[in-house]
C-alpha cells in the first residue's frame, strides 16, 4: 500500500482507512445449504467504514465500541495482519502491510484471547525463543527478563509448562513475552478478558509502570472500562466503522453524562429550600434523598447543603462509564444526539 | 536468512522438547514409522517372490527406489507435515495472526517452525538401505552419477517444498482443509513404484503437470545407472517453476487473508 506523504509527527495515521469482508450468508436448513453449496451468496460487510486518526508517540489511546464496530479489524490493519480495502494507513513511518522486519521488531500485538507461549513449555523457553526472533543480545535479555519477572511479579511460574498456570499468571507471562523487544507500539486487544479483579488491577497497574518507564504508544481495546478509565486520557469510540468520538475520556463522560448524581442523608425528613438551578430530587426514602444536579453546581449544592446544618452524610457520584458507554450504543436516539453534540 | 535459520533451529528444539512432554507416545511413535517401512520392504519382496522385473525394473532398482522414496517421504513427514497439519487450527484460533506479526520469513515460519521425529526410525533406516545398496554396488558411483542424483534429491525437496506452500496456501485461503493429509498420502503413494508402470497418459501427467517422477523415480534411475541427464535438468526447471508459482500463490493468499475474528 502506499503512502503519499511521509507522516513523521505520528505514531499512527490513517485516513479515511476501510476494511469490508465478503461474508458467506446461508439460510437456515438442509436445502439452504444444498443451494448455497451450488451457488453461494456473500454479503459485503464494512468493518471498518472511513476511520481517520492520529496518535502521537507516547499516547495511550483507549478504542472503544460496541462488539462488531470494527476495534480488532482496525488493530490487525495496524500491526499488518489485514490488507485494508482502502484509505492511507502509517505507523511508525511504515505501511504495515509491506510487514517489513524494522516495522515488526518495533510493534506488539497482545490479544487477550490467543496466546503467544508455547502450550507445553514453560514461558521461560517461550522468551528464549522470543530472544532469537527480535535477536536480542545475551545481556540485553537477561536484564529485560529480570526487569519484567519484577514488575509482572512471575519469577515462580517461568519454568512451570504453559498449560498448568492459571489464567492470571498466563496472561501476565503473555505480557512479559510480548514486551521483550522493548515495542515502540503496543496493541492491546483486551488484555484482561477474563481475569478476576485483583488481577485485572495488577495488570493495569504494570501498563502504567510499564508506560512511565519506557513510554511506548498504546492502542488499547477492552470492555472493561475500568481499564480504559485507569489507563488512558483519550478515547477514540467507533461504532458500525465509523468513528464517533476522540477526545478525553473526561470530555466524553460530561458530554454523555453533564448531571451527577448526590445522594444526601439529612436529620430532617423535610428538603430544606436552596436556591441553585436545575437541581431535581430523583428519590426520597425517609431521610434519603437522591438529587440530581449539573455538573457545574455541584460544588455550590454540596455547600449549601452543609451550611443548612441538616446534613449528616453527602456522597457524589458519577454515572458508571459502563452505562455511559453503553447508553451510547443502546439507544439509537442517545447516539444520534450525541453525534449532532460532538 | 542465517538469522532465520538460527530461530527455526530453536523452534525445532523447542518442538523437540515439547513432544519429549509426551514420552510414551513419543517412543511408540518412532516404534510404529519403523515398522511401517519394515512392512513396505517386505511388500516389494513378496513382489518379487513372483516376478523378476517391474516394467523393467529389478527388484535391487525397487530397492533404490524405495530407499529414495522413504527418505523424501520422511524428510517432508519430519520438517513440514507437523505443521499443515496444525494449521487450519491455527488459522480458526487466530494463532496463525501472532506468527505473522512477528519480524520473520512468515511462509518459512508457517512450514517449518516444527518438527516431528516420530519418522527418524523410517528415515534412518532408508539411510541405512542406501549405504546397503551402495556396498552391493547396486548404485553406479561416478562423479556424474553422484552429481545428477544430488541436483535430483534437490528437485525433489523442492517440488515438495512447493507443494506444500501451494497446499498451506490453500489451508489459509479456505480456513479449513482437513483432507490436506490424505492428499498428501495419495500423492506420496503413487511415488512408492516407478512412473514406468503407468500408462503413458499417466505417465506423461506425472512428468508435467502433476510432477512426482521427480521425487523418487528419477533420483533412483539416476543413481541406479537407468536414467540419462534430461529428467534431471527438466526435474530441476519444474522444481523452479514450481517454486515460483506457489511463491506468488502465496503472496496472493496472505494479501487476501482475513484472520479469524475477534
Amino acid at each position: 500500500m502506499k503512502i503519499s506523504t511521509p507522516n513523521c509527527d505520528n505514531c499512527v495515521f490513517t485516513e479515511e482507512l476501510g476494511r469490508d469482508f465478503n461474508i458467506r450468508q446461508k439460510s437456515q436448513g438442509l436445502a439452504a445449504s444444498i443451494k448455497n453449496f451450488i451457488r453461494p451468496s456473500y454479503k459485503l460487510v464494512e468493518a471498518v467504514r472511513s476511520l481517520s486518526m492520529r496518535i502521537g508517540f507516547g499516547e495511550i489511546v483507549g478504542f472503544l465500541g460496541p462488539n462488531g464496530a470494527g476495534k480488532t479489524t482496525t488493530l490487525k490493519m495496524l500491526s499488518g495482519l489485514l490488507f485494508p480495502s482502502r484509505g492511507k494507513l502509517e505507523v511508525l513511518g511504515h505501511s504495515p502491510f509491506s510487514r517489513e522486519r524494522e516495522f515488526l521488531s518495533q510493534i506488539s500485538l497482545v490479544m487477550g484471547q490467543k496466546q503467544n507461549l508455547w502450550w507445553d513449555l514453560p514461558p521461560i523457553e517461550t522468551f528464549e525463543i522470543h530472544r532469537s526472533i527480535y535477536n536480542l543480545d545475551e545481556k540485553d535479555f537477561r536484564g529485560r527478563i529480570e526487569e519484567l519477572i519484577d514488575m509482572l511479579e512471575i519469577s515462580d511460574c517461568l519454568e512451570t509448562q504453559t498449560r498448568k498456570l492459571s489464567l492470571g499468571q498466563r496472561m501476565r507471562c503473555e505480557l512479559a513475552v510480548s514486551l521483550l523487544h522493548r515495542p515502540k507500539v503496543l496493541f492491546l486487544d483486551e488484555p484482561t478478558i477474563g481475569l478476576d479483579i485483583l488481577m485485572q488491577k495488577k495488570i493495569r497497574k504494570f501498563l502504567l509502570d510499564y508506560h512511565a518507564r519506557f513510554k511506548p504508544t498504546i492502542l488499547l481495546t477492552s470492555h472493561y472500562m475500568d481499564d480504559v478509565a485507569a489507563l488512558a486520557k483519550r478515547v477514540i469510540v467507533i461504532n458500525n466503522g465509523l468513528k464517533i468520538y476522540d477526545g478525553l475520556l473526561s470530555d466524553l463522560t460530561e458530554k454523555m453524562q453533564p448531571e451527577k448524581i448526590i445522594t444526601v442523608i439529612l436529620n430532617s425528613e423535610t428538603f430544606p429550600k436552596i436556591e441553585i438551578p436545575n437541581v431535581n430530587i430523583v428519590s426520597q426514602e425517609s431521610n434519603l434523598f437522591r438529587l440530581k444536579a449539573p455538573r457545574e453546581n455541584v460544588g455550590k449544592l454540596a455547600a449549601a447543603l452543609y451550611n443548612t446544618g441538616l446534613t449528616i452524610d453527602l456522597t457524589i457520584e458519577d454515572t458508571p462509564l459502563e452505562d455511559i458507554i453503553g447508553n451510547l450504543f443502546t439507544e439509537k436516539s442517545n447516539f444520534q444526539q450525541f453525534r449532532t453534540n460532538v | 536468512m542465517f538469522s532465520q535459520l538460527k530461530i527455526i533451529m530453536k523452534l525445532w528444539k523447542a518442538s523437540i522438547i515439547q513432544s519429549m512432554e509426551y514420552r510414551g507416545s513419543f517412543i511408540f511413535s518412532i516404534f510404529a514409522n519403523f515398522f511401517d517401512f519394515i512392512f513396505g520392504l517386505l511388500q516389494y519382496l513378496v513382489f518379487f517372490t513372483a516376478a523378476k522385473s517391474i516394467a523393467g525394473w529389478s527388484s535391487d532398482n525397487m530397492l533404490a527406489l524405495y530407499s529414495v522414496f522413504m527418505f523424501i517421504y520422511s524428510l517432508q513427514f519430519i520438517f513440514l507435515y507437523p505443521n499443515i497439519a496444525v494449521l487450519g487450527e491455527m488459522v480458526n484460533t487466530g494463532g496463525l495472526d501472532l506468527l505473522l506479526t512477528k519480524p520473520l520469513d512468515a511462509r518459512l515460519f508457517v512450514l517449518l517452525r516444527k518438527i516431528s521425529l516420530e519418522e527418524l526410525g523410517s528415515l534412518s533406516t532408508s539411510i541405512v538401505l542406501f549405504i546397503w545398496l551402495i556396498s552391493k554396488g547396486v548404485f553406479v558411483i561416478t562423479f556424474q552419477s553422484v552429481l545428477l542424483f544430488i541436483i535430483s534429491i534437490f528437485s525433489a525437496l523442492i517440488i515438495v517444498y512447493s507443494i506444500y506452500i501451494t497446499l498451506t496456501a490453500l489451508a489459509i485461503m479456505l480456513e479449513k482443509m482437513e483432507d490436506a493429509s490424505e492428499f498428501i498420502w495419495s500423492l506420496f503413494s503413487f511415488c512408492r513404484y516407478p512412473t514406468d508402470i503407468y500408462p503413458a497418459k499417466m505417465k506423461f501427467l506425472f512428468f508435467t503437470f502433476f510432477p512426482i517422477a521427480y521425487i523418487s523415480t528419477v533420483p533412483a534411475q539416476t543413481i541406479s545407472g537407468l536414467g540419462s541427464t534430461e529428467p534431471v535438468i527438466y526435474g530441476f526447471i519444474i522444481s523452479i517453476l514450481s517454486l515460483l508459482i506457489s511463491s506468488a500463490i502465496w503472496k496472493k493468499t496472505i494479501r487476501s487473508y482475513t484472520s479469524a475474528g475477534s
